[in-house]
C-alpha cells in the first residue's frame, strides 16, 4: 500500500507543537452495484498541528466532503471507513456512539457550506448554539444562555442578546454563517473543519468570514482545515495545502510551495485555470476538459491520465507511485510531473 | 480492521452517495405479486362469471346459513340460502366498475376544472376554489348520505355521486401541475408562436401534467371502493338483489356469533382487493413520482 | 396571528354560506313531502298538506332559507318532523360519545403514530421499519365496518371480554363506560393511526437527510435529542393538516362505528335520521358539522404558523 503522508506541522526546528489531528491510511468506500467496494476516499494520510491550517482542495466529487465527515464518523451509514484518525492523541474512528459523540464539538467541530439548510430553521439561533455547550460542558440554562451571547459577540454580530431569541431566517446570510461558526465553537473544540465555509456567500462576505476565521484560530490556536474548490480562499490563508482528485491525494505540501513548485499535473491545470488580470483580454479561460471520475473499487492506474495533456502509456500502466521530497515535506503522485522551476 | 460507519444512527444519506445498490429494491416484491394475482383472479372471475358454472346471486343454492365447505358450496350460504361465492363475484363487479368509473369521472371533471382555474386564473379561479372548498367542508360519507335521500339509488347515480367527493383533489393537484408547467420557458414559447389558449392547454400543459394526476387516481380507485362498501353497508348502495361486499357484511353481523364466515368472507375480499390495489398504487406512485413528476 | 385568524374566518364565510344553501334545497330535492314521509302512504293529502303548511315546505325557497339560516345564526336549527323536539336540542344530546370517541381515538392514533414513525423514521429500509411499515399497510386497507366485523368477532364473541354493542354513560359507572368506550375507539384507531403515521414517517425521514441534522449530529448531540427537539417539528407540519383534515374522517368514521356498536352519538343520529327521513335534523347536522370542520381546520391553519416561524411574517 503506497503511503502519501502530508505532514502539516512546524518547520524543522520550530516548536514541538502537538499534532492536533493524525489521519493515516483513511479510506471511505461503499457497496458498489455488482458488490464490489468502491472507494469515495483512497488511503488519506496528513497531520495537523495546533494553530495551523490545513487547506484542501479538488473539484466537486474529489471526495472533500467525504474525507471530512468520514474522519468525524458522520458519513452515511452506507459507507465503510477503515483507517486510523488520532484527535489530540487518542483514536476517534473505533469509538462506541457515547464516546464519539462527546468528543465531536467538544474537540472537533465542523462549519457547513450552506448557512441556510445547516441551521434549524423552526429552532432559535440562541438555542442552537447553547445546546451544543449544555451538552459538553454541563452548564446551566443561563450560563449556557450568557456563554452563547458572547460567542454571538466574537465572531461578530451586533445586538447578540436580541439575535439569540431570533430564528435562522432574519438573519443575513453572513450572520447565519457567522451563527454556524459560533454553535461550532460553542464548546471550544481543537479543530475546526471548514466545509466550503464561504462558497454559498457572497465575495465581500466572504472575505469577511475569512478573516473571522483567522482571527479566531489566532486566539484559541485552534487548527483549522479549509475546504474548498476555489484556489483564491486557500492561498495565502493555509499553511499546508492537499490537493484530492478522485478520492486520492494527488499532491500535497506547504502551500507556498505547492504554488510555486506544483508537480502533478493536476495541480498545475488547476493553478492556470484561475483567471488573471494580466491575461490576454478576451482570451479564452484555460479549463480542464472532461469530467471528474466516478468512484472505483481499484486504484490501478492514475485517475487524472483521461484528462491530461501529458499523459502516456506509463501512467495507466499501474498505480502511479508517491514521490516524496521531504525535505520539503511536499510529495506528489504524479508520473510526468510539472517543474515550473525546471525546463520542461 | 473495517467499521461500519454510522450504522444505526440517524440515516444521513448524503445525495452523492446514493449509490445504485442502495436505492434498488426488488422491484416486483413478493407483496406486489400477490396483490396483482389476486386481482386479475377477481378481476377475471367478475368479468367472466356468467359464463362459469355458478349459480347466480338470486337463487337458492342449498340450504340457508352453511358455513363454508369444500365439497357442497364453496364459500357457503347467506342466510337466505343464496352462494356465497357468487354474491361475491357478483358483488366484485359493483366495486370494480363503481370503483373505476367513479375515479375516472372525478379525474376527467377535476383535472378540467383544474386546468381552468390554473389557466384563467383570477376570478374563475376564486369561484372554482370557494365551490371546491364547500365540498371539503363536509365530510364525504355525510355528503353522500345526504344525497342519497333525495336521489334514486341506482349503479349509475352512486357512481356519479361517489365521483364527486374526489374532483376537489384532482382539482388542486391539476391545478398545482398546470401552473407549474405554465410557469415553464416552453409554455411561454408556445404562445409566443402564437398559440392559442385552448392549444397550449391540452397540447403543451396538459401532457405535461398528467402523471402526478394518473398516480393520484390510481389510489383514488380503492378509496372509492371503501366508500361503496361503506355506503352499502349502512343501506343506502346499489339496491338489492344485487349483491355489494358492504351489504354483504351488513347482513351478516348479524350471525357474526353463529355464521361468522358470512360476514368475514367479503370482509376479506374488500380487504384484499383494497391492499393490492394499495400496493399497486403505492409502486406506481414510486416510479413515476407525484409530487416533483420525476420521470 | 390575528390578522391571519380573521382573514381564514373570512375566507370560512362564503363555504359556510354556500354549505348553508346546499343543505336547505336538501329538502326540495327529497321525492316526496315532508308531510307524506311523517304521516306515512296512508294519511289523507288534507293532513299532509296541512303539515306540509306547518313546516314551511310550500314556502319559496328563499324563504325558508332565510328562516331557517337566521335561526342557525341564532342557534335554532328548526324543529323535527318526527319528534317535534329541536334540532338543536337533538345534536346536543349527540354530541357527547361522539366526542369522547373522536378525542380518545384521536390522542390513541398521535401517540402511535409518532412512536411508530420516530421508531421507523430514523432507520429507513432496515428492518425495523419494512416491518412496521408492512403492519401499517395491512391496516390501511382495513375498510372501518371490516375492521368492526373483526375485532367484534374476536373480543366480544370468541374472547368474550367486550360486550358486543351499546353504550354505557360516564355516570352509570367508569369500567362499565371504559368497556363500552373501547371497542369503537380501538377501530377507529386501527383506521386512522395508520395514515398519520405514514405522513409523518415520511416527512420524518425527509428532514433526516436535512443539512441542520447533520450538523446536530457533528456538534455531539444524542441521536435521541436530535430526533425530539431537532426532527419532530419540522417534519409535522403534514401532520397538523393531516389531523385537522381527520376530522371529517372521524365523522364519517362515527357514522358506520356508532351504527354498528349501538352508540347514540352523532353518526348513529346521521344514521336514524336518513332512515326516517328526518331532513330537517340532517340539515342542521351537516351545517354543524360543516361549521365545526372549518372552525377546527381554522385553528390548525393557526398553529401551523406556531410550529414553523417562518409562516408568521406571510401574513
Amino acid at each position: 500500500m503506497i503511503t502519501a503522508t502530508a505532514v502539516s506541522g512546524p518547520e524543522p526546528g520550530g516548536r514541538a507543537d502537538r499534532a492536533a489531528l493524525v489521519v493515516e491510511h483513511l479510506t471511505c468506500t461503499i457497496p458498489g452495484p455488482d458488490g464490489s467496494e468502491l472507494r469515495l476516499v483512497n488511503d488519506v494520510s496528513f497531520t495537523l498541528a495546533a494553530g495551523r491550517t490545513l487547506g484542501i482542495v479538488g473539484e466537486s466529487g474529489s471526495g472533500k466532503t467525504m474525507l471530512v465527515r468520514s474522519i468525524m464518523g458522520i458519513g452515511p451509514p452506507t459507507t465503510s471507513v477503515t483507517g486510523s484518525v488520532l484527535l489530540n492523541g487518542r483514536e476517534l474512528l473505533h469509538l462506541p456512539r457515547r464516546q464519539r459523540r462527546e468528543r465531536l464539538g467538544a474537540e472537533i467541530a465542523m462549519v457547513f457550506q450552506n448557512p441556510m439548510t445547516s441551521l434549524n430553521p423552526v429552532v432559535t439561533v440562541g438555542r442552537q448554539i447553547s445546546e451544543g455547550i449544555r451538552a459538553h460542558l454541563g452548564l446551566g440554562k443561563r450560563e449556557a444562555r450568557a456563554r452563547s451571547i458572547q460567542l454571538l459577540a466574537d465572531v461578530g454580530i451586533p445586538d447578540p442578546a436580541r439575535r439569540f431569541d431570533q430564528y435562522p431566517h432574519e438573519l443575513s446570510g453572513g450572520m447565519r454563517q457567522r451563527v454556524t461558526i459560533a454553535a461550532a465553537l460553542g464548546s471550544d473544540p481543537d479543530v475546526l473543519i471548514a466545509d466550503e465555509a464561504t462558497t454559498a456567500l457572497d465575495v465581500t462576505v466572504q472575505k469577511q468570514i475569512l478573516v473571522l476565521l483567522e482571527r479566531i484560530q489566532e486566539e484559541r490556536q485552534m487548527a483549522i482545515i479549509m475546504i474548498s474548490h476555489d484556489l483564491g480562499v486557500v492561498s495565502g490563508r493555509t499553511d499546508d495545502l492537499l490537493v484530492l482528485y478522485g478520492g486520492q491525494v494527488a499532491e500535497a505540501g506547504p502551500t507556498r510551495h505547492v504554488f510555486e513548485r506544483h508537480a502533478h499535473r493536476y495541480t498545475e491545470a488547476l493553478l492556470r485555470a484561475i483567471p488573471s488580470l494580466a491575461a490576454e483580454p478576451h482570451g479564452t479561460f484555460a479549463t480542464i476538459p472532461g469530467t471528474p471520475p466516478r468512484p472505483v473499487a481499484e486504484f490501478d492506474r492514475c485517475r487524472f491520465a483521461p484528462r491530461c495533456a501529458h499523459a502516456t502509456d506509463a501512467c495507466t500502466a499501474g498505480p502511479p507511485p508517491w514521490v516524496a521530497d521531504d525535505g520539503n515535506r511536499h510529495g506528489h503522485r504524479c508520473v510526468h510531473p510539472s517543474d515550473p522551476a525546471g525546463a520542461r | 480492521m473495517t467499521i461500519v460507519g454510522g450504522a444505526g444512527e440517524l440515516g444521513s444519506t448524503d445525495a452523492a452517495v446514493r449509490s445504485p445498490a442502495a436505492g434498488r429494491r426488488r422491484r416486483w416484491g413478493f407483496s406486489l405479486i400477490l396483490s396483482v394475482a389476486w386481482l386479475v383472479l377477481i378481476s377475471a372471475a367478475a368479468l367472466l362469471v356468467d359464463l362459469l358454472p355458478l349459480h347466480d346471486y338470486i337463487s337458492v343454492a342449498g340450504a340457508p346459513n352453511r358455513p363454508p365447505n369444500w365439497s357442497a358450496e364453496f364459500l357457503g350460504t347467506d342466510s337466505v340460502g343464496r352462494s356465497q361465492l357468487s354474491r361475491i363475484i357478483y358483488g366484485a363487479r359493483v366495486s370494480f366498475l363503481i370503483g373505476f368509473c367513479a375515479t375516472a369521472l372525478s379525474m376527467l371533471v377535476g383535472g378540467a376544472l383544474g386546468l381552468l382555474a390554473a389557466y384563467f386564473g383570477g376570478a374563475v379561479n376564486s369561484i372554482i376554489n370557494v365551490l371546491a372548498n364547500t365540498m371539503l367542508a363536509i365530510p364525504a360519507l355525510l355528503f353522500l348520505l345526504a344525497l342519497s335521500i333525495a336521489l334514486r339509488p341506482s349503479t349509475p347515480m352512486l357512481t356519479v355521486i361517489l365521483s364527486v367527493i374526489t374532483v376537489p383533489a384532482f382539482l388542486r393537484i391539476t391545478y398545482a401541475n398546470a401552473l407549474a408547467e405554465m410557469q415553464k420557458d416552453y409554455v411561454v414559447a408556445a404562445q409566443l408562436m402564437g398559440a392559442s389558449t385552448g392549444r397550449t392547454m391540452l397540447r403543451e400543459v396538459l401532457p405535461n401534467s398528467i402523471m402526478p394526476v394518473l398516480s393520484y387516481a390510481v389510489l383514488v380507485v380503492p378509496s372509492m371502493i371503501v366508500v361503496e362498501g361503506s355506503l352499502s353497508f349502512l343501506g343506502y348502495g346499489v339496491p338489492a338483489p344485487q349483491p355489494s361486499w358492504g351489504a354483504m357484511i351488513a347482513a351478516g353481523r348479524a350471525r357474526l356469533t353463529t355464521n361468522p364466515a358470512e360476514a368475514l368472507i367479503p370482509c376479506a375480499a374488500m380487504f384484499l382487493t383494497v391492499f393490492a390495489l394499495n400496493g399497486i398504487g403505492d409502486a406506481i406512485r414510486e416510479r413515476y413520482g407525484s409530487r416533483e413528476g420525476v420521470a | 396571528m390575528g390578522r391571519l385568524l380573521l382573514r381564514k374566518l373570512a375566507e370560512a364565510v362564503p363555504v359556510l354560506l354556500l354549505v348553508s344553501v346546499a343543505t336547505a334545497a336538501l329538502t326540495d330535492l327529497i321525492p316526496s313531502s315532508p308531510g307524506r314521509i311523517v304521516l306515512g302512504e296512508f294519511a289523507t293529502e288534507e293532513r299532509v298538506q296541512e303539515f306540509n303548511e306547518q313546516v314551511g315546505a310550500n314556502d319559496p325557497f328563499l324563504e325558508r332559507y332565510w328562516s331557517w339560516l337566521s335561526g342557525a345564526v341564532r342557534g335554532d336549527l328548526g324543529t323535527s318532523w318526527i319528534s317535534d323536539r329541536s334540532v338543536t336540542g337533538i345534536i346536543v344530546d349527540s354530541l357527547w360519545p361522539t366526542v369522547e370517541i373522536a378525542v380518545v381515538t384521536l390522542a390513541c392514533s398521535l401517540a402511535i403514530a409518532i412512536c411508530a414513525a420516530m421508531i421507523a423514521g430514523s432507520r429507513p429500509t432496515t428492518r425495523t421499519d419494512r416491518a412496521v411499515s408492512s403492519v401499517g399497510s395491512v391496516l390501511q386497507a382495513v375498510p372501518s365496518f371490516v375492521a368492526a366485523i373483526v375485532v367484534t368477532r374476536i373480543i366480544a364473541v370468541q374472547l368474550n371480554w367486550l360486550p358486543p354493542l351499546g353504550w354505557v354513560p360516564l355516570g352509570d359507572g367508569l369500567v362499565p363506560h371504559l368497556k363500552s368506550l373501547a371497542m369503537p375507539v380501538i377501530v377507529m384507531v386501527a383506521v386512522t393511526a395508520p395514515l398519520l403515521y405514514r405522513v409523518l414517517r415520511a416527512d420524518l425521514v425527509d428532514v433526516l437527510q436535512q443539512d441542520f441534522v447533520l450538523s446536530a449530529r457533528a456538534r455531539g448531540l444524542s441521536d435521541g435529542y436530535v430526533l425530539l427537539r431537532h426532527a419532530l417539528r419540522p417534519a409535522s407540519k403534514s401532520l397538523l393538516t393531516l389531523t385537522g383534515l381527520m376530522f371529517g374522517f372521524l365523522i364519517g368514521g362515527s357514522i358506520i362505528v356508532e351504527t354498528f356498536y349501538v352508540i347514540p352519538g352523532l353518526g348513529g343520529l346521521v344514521a336514524r335520521s336518513m332512515d326516517s327521513q328526518d331532513v330537517i335534523v340532517l340539515q342542521g347536522v351537516v351545517l354543524y358539522v360543516a361549521v365545526a370542520y372549518l372552525l377546527i381546520n381554522t385553528a390548525v391553519d393557526v398553529l401551523q404558523t406556531v410550529l414553523d416561524p417562518r409562516l408568521r411574517a406571510a401574513t
